[in-house]
């Protein structure tokens, strides 16, 4: 493996980190008291450093190392979780993920950057300023003593002597992976021969399961010891012999005669239960029965007036002492491991994207070949033939589907990168916000993903920026103080929906009424609904904010929006009450380029509508009463509009086309074939001449010639050669609601 | 490493382990216990050929030991080799194990035994020479 591509993967890997980094620091806050969670933050780091090291980023890795310095500080518990500290740490990932940008485009660091660099450095420093700074290679292992002076005075502790055993006590468990890892227990325990005299070991057993469940290359024993240490043998020369051990595992070393108070804690720290525990104690001679009752006493008394989480004294003390240095790579597997772990199973393989677009093109021609065989099998006698056909006809479909799924990514992603945006906006505007994300592993087309983050963003920083209100308002009136913001994405009938809703101040009528009669949209007093009233914030040049602030509010906005949501043939939607809040809701076609379709004809045209839109197809029967109402039909009892595709691309020459197709005769009668169709909650029917049923098609581009035609959206080869334009559904449902309208009603 | 029934009946089924009884092999020895485990009233393996040995091999015959206990089945070790012996010696299991330990004369003075010989609940009678 030649240096180049691993680099990219270092690259590729550093994003992930740096991801990870940031989304953790924005919970950091709440999750200050999770331990895991601080260990993690601080591993992410740590790997960063060293993977920088390896490839020769100084820079980067020397100032990992101060962030990581003040994780460790965190976690230790010698540094508070603040909020300023919390800002440091993003502007340091912010600095770290500028300098790897750097790297990757192979440009030498610029001035300003570095010196940004350089306050950042001291900034990070500040904060261990206060408390002493131990040497990181000398941590002093948590001392039950110490621990015994802090607690607040029990009537325990009064007694001076502690308890019988002379011994010192040692108690071992273990990370599950520790024999994967090469550690075997019985080298460690074994070398205490070498300060001392084993006087017990007891096996604890109590993890272990039942033999069928039993998995051999997991650890699940611990040992208890008592120890006969030799003259000058201190506390630290016991740990040291356990100092290898991996983070995950736990060395508790009980000095002889430690007071009843130190067992206690030590039950507490132990996974098995007290009283397995106590068993096992006594059982070796480490405690008597009577000294074992007064540590569970202790302990269920302890339980009862701590209010505040045990700090994890159980912990190895020696997750303080760092493995050194020199065995990165030792650290850079653990790091993969823990990763492997956060990411629950997770299994997947980067892919060049392009290779994923040639195999799509390739399933394309495979379907349309498909399709042309199975079109010329139609009407054989030959039933194997026949037989055979549809089999190879499912598999098609089946490896057309899992292919076009390969692009599909989970909208998770962007929508996380969100939570930075909002973090920082809120905090700039000094509201309070809080973004809560559902379906967030809704899927949809890798470019789509892309395309949809600008448009989003905007939206986004919209609500934030006009639609929250500060928190005083809000209290004001009756709201709490922190708003939400809910990004939600789900499928819907062929298509994908993201909705951005907020709570905040809703869209105010009259300010958008008044700024459409001032463009000239609406002349004063006339009624407009809601819907038509909120789409005109999407038209160019319309602002009702009465600040323009960096962010938003110059009405150069939401008409982006809408254009770059019209490219992907989308739909945007706006729901908002006053007071109450807005809702922004976007549907994106799931147009793959392979899709199920309806084919009918048009004047001896061949035109599909994609069969995922399409809710059914029947005959109807107009009546001259139903075109005095407009172009209206009733369904079932249901009112939809109508339009003839006829009328609509021939216009009035639609009359004097031939029907009959020349060959075939088509009896026209009265009674018209109509495609209802659904679109964004939205339904139609058009009016074809024929129904020919049910196809698979490839959707290949029209070329720019055609670039304007608002209602088709691409054209596909049939079996036999022609070509059939494919219908864009969307946006003709919208020309028929804009055009369609009923009398009588507004 | 290598896993061989020696005798297999409906009330005594007895197998060998031999060779490299580390992490390496763990799964491919549970795999080929299991199989017998379940068999017949009680399972007796012969570790005499046990040349290698790690804590994870140990755990797996205390987990043995362990499920025969709470199951009522039985299990129980043989023939134990030098290796096993050093394992058991050092972690105090020979009173959890509750075989019959059988150690040469010329071999004693590698053990100690010092600790852990007290029987524990249930397990069956224990000498050692």
């Amino acid at each position: 493996m030649n240096l180049d591509s691993a680099k990219k993967v270092f690259f590729l890997e550093s994003r992930e980190n740096l991801q990870r980094i940031e989304e953790n620091l924005l919970t950091l806050l709440e999750n200050a008291h999770d331990q895991e969670f601080i260990n993690a933050l601080f591993r992410e780091v740590h790997t960063i450093k060293g993977s920088a090291g390896m490839f020769g980023y100084q820079d980067v890795t020397n100032f990992a190392h101060v962030f990581e310095n003040l994780l460790d500080g965190v976690r230790n518990g010698e540094v508070g979780v603040s909020d300023q500290l919390v800002e440091v740490s993003l502007a340091s990932h912010d600095y770290m993920k500028n300098l790897i940008d750097f790297a990757e485009n192979e440009k030498a660091v610029p001035d300003e950057v570095v010196s940004e660099g350089e306050v950042l450095i001291e900034r990070l420093k500040a904060f261990q300023s206060e408390t002493e700074k131990k040497e990181k290679q000398k941590a002093a292992p948590i001392n039950y003593e110490s621990v015994e002076s802090r607690k607040p005075q029990t009537s325990t502790s009064d007694t001076s002597s502690g308890v019988e055993n002379r011994y010192w006590h040692i108690s071992l468990r273990f990370g599950e992976n520790i024999f994967t890892t090469g550690l075997d227990p019985f080298s460690f325990i074994g070398y205490l021969k070498n300060i001392g005299t084993i006087v017990n070991v007891i096996p604890v057993t109590q993890q272990i399961p039942e033999f069928k469940d039993f998995n051999p290359e997991i650890c699940y024993i611990g040992f208890e010891l008592d120890f006969d240490a030799d003259k000058g043998i201190d506390k630290g020369k016991i740990m040291d012999v356990f100092e290898f051990l991996t983070d995950d595992c736990t060395v508790i070393v009980l000095p002889p005669h430690s007071e009843v108070d130190h067992y206690c804690q030590m039950i507490a720290d132990l996974p098995e239960s007290a009283v397995q525990i106590g068993d096992i104690l006594t059982q070796s001679g480490t405690l008597t029965k009577a000294e074992l009752e007064e540590a569970l006493e202790l302990q269920s008394s302890k339980s009862l007036d701590d209010g505040e989480k045990h700090p994890l004294l159980g912990e190895v003390m020696l997750k303080e002492k760092m493995i050194p240095e020199t065995v990165m790579e030792a650290a850079l597997e653990k790091q993969k491991e823990n990763r492997a772990k956060e990411e629950q199973r997770k299994r997947s393989i980067r892919i060049d994207a392009d290779k994923v677009d040639q195999l799509i093109t390739l399933v394309g021609e495979l379907v349309i070949s498909g399709a042309n065989i199975k079109q010329r099998i139609g009407q054989t006698d030959d039933t194997d033939l026949s037989e055979a056909v549809e089999q190879m006809a499912r598999l098609v479909d089946d490896v057309r589907d899992s292919t076009m799924y390969i692009r599909m990514v989970p909208i998770g992603e962007t929508f996380s990168t969100f939570k930075r945006t909002v973090h920082d906006l809120s905090r700039d505007m000094g509201k309070q916000v809080e973004l809560v994300i559902n379906g967030g592993d809704t899927e949809l087309d890798k470019t789509l993903v892309e395309k949809i983050q600008d448009p989003l963003m905007h939206i986004v920083r919209n609500a934030v920026d006009h639609g929250i209100e500060s928190p005083e308002e809000r209290l004001a009136m009756g709201k709490k103080e922190k708003a939400v913001i809910r990004l939600n994405a789900f499928h819907e009938s062929g298509s994908i929906v993201i909705e951005v809703s907020d709570d905040g101040k809703g869209l105010s009528r009259d300010k958008i009424y008044a700024k459409a009669v001032v463009n000239g949209l609406v002349t004063s007093g006339q009624n407009v609904d809601d819907r038509t009233l909120w789409n005109m914030i999407m038209l160019p040049g319309f602002s009702t904010a009465e600040k323009v602030t960096d962010i938003s509010g110059r009405g150069v906005g939401m008409d982006v929006v809408k254009k770059n949501i019209d490219s992907l043939r989308g739909v945007v939607d706006i729901e908002s009450t006053e007071k109450q809040g807005t809702t922004i809701r976007i549907h994106l076609p799931l147009t793959l380029a392979i899709i199920d379709g309806f084919l009918v004809t048009v004047a001896n045209q061949k035109y599909v509508f994609p069969l995922d839109m399409v809710l059914e197809c029947t005959d109807v029967e107009f009546n001259q009463d139903d075109k005095e109402g407009g172009n209206f039909f009733t369904l079932r009892g249901e009112v939809l509009p109508y339009l003839s595709l006829g009328e609509l691309f021939y216009g009035d020459n639609f009359k004097n086309i031939d029907k009959t197709n020349g060959n075939r005769v088509f009896s026209h009668d009265d009674k018209n074939k109509i495609v209802i169709v659904e679109y964004a909650r939205k339904r139609a029917g058009f009016v074809v001449d024929h129904l020919l049923g049910e196809l698979q098609t490839v959707i290949k581009p029209l070329g720019k010639l055609f670039y304007n035609m608002h209602w088709i959206s691409g054209a596909t080869i049939l079996g036999n050669g022609e070509v059939a334009l494919i219908i864009d559904v969307p946006r003709l449902i919208e020309y028929v609601g804009n055009n369609v309208k009923l009398r009588g009603k507004k | 490493m290598e896993c061989k029934v020696i005798k297999s009946g409906s009330d005594v089924t007895e197998a060998e382990i031999k060779g490299d009884c580390t992490i390496y092999n763990a799964a491919e020895i549970k795999k080929f216990i299991s199989k017998y485990y379940n068999k017949s009233d009680s399972l007796v393996l012969n570790l005499s050929g046990v040349d290698e040995i790690d804590s994870s091999f140990f755990q797996l015959l205390l987990a043995l030991k362990k499920d025969a206990r709470e199951n009522n089945k039985r299990v129980s070790f043989i023939a134990h080799s030098i290796p096993v012996l050093k394992y058991i010696d050092l972690y105090g299991a020979a009173a959890m194990f509750g075989d019959r330990l059988v150690v040469k004369k010329e071999d004693r003075e590698k053990f100690d035994f010092k600790y852990g010989l007290k029987t524990v609940k249930g397990a069956s009678g224990n000498e050692s020479r």
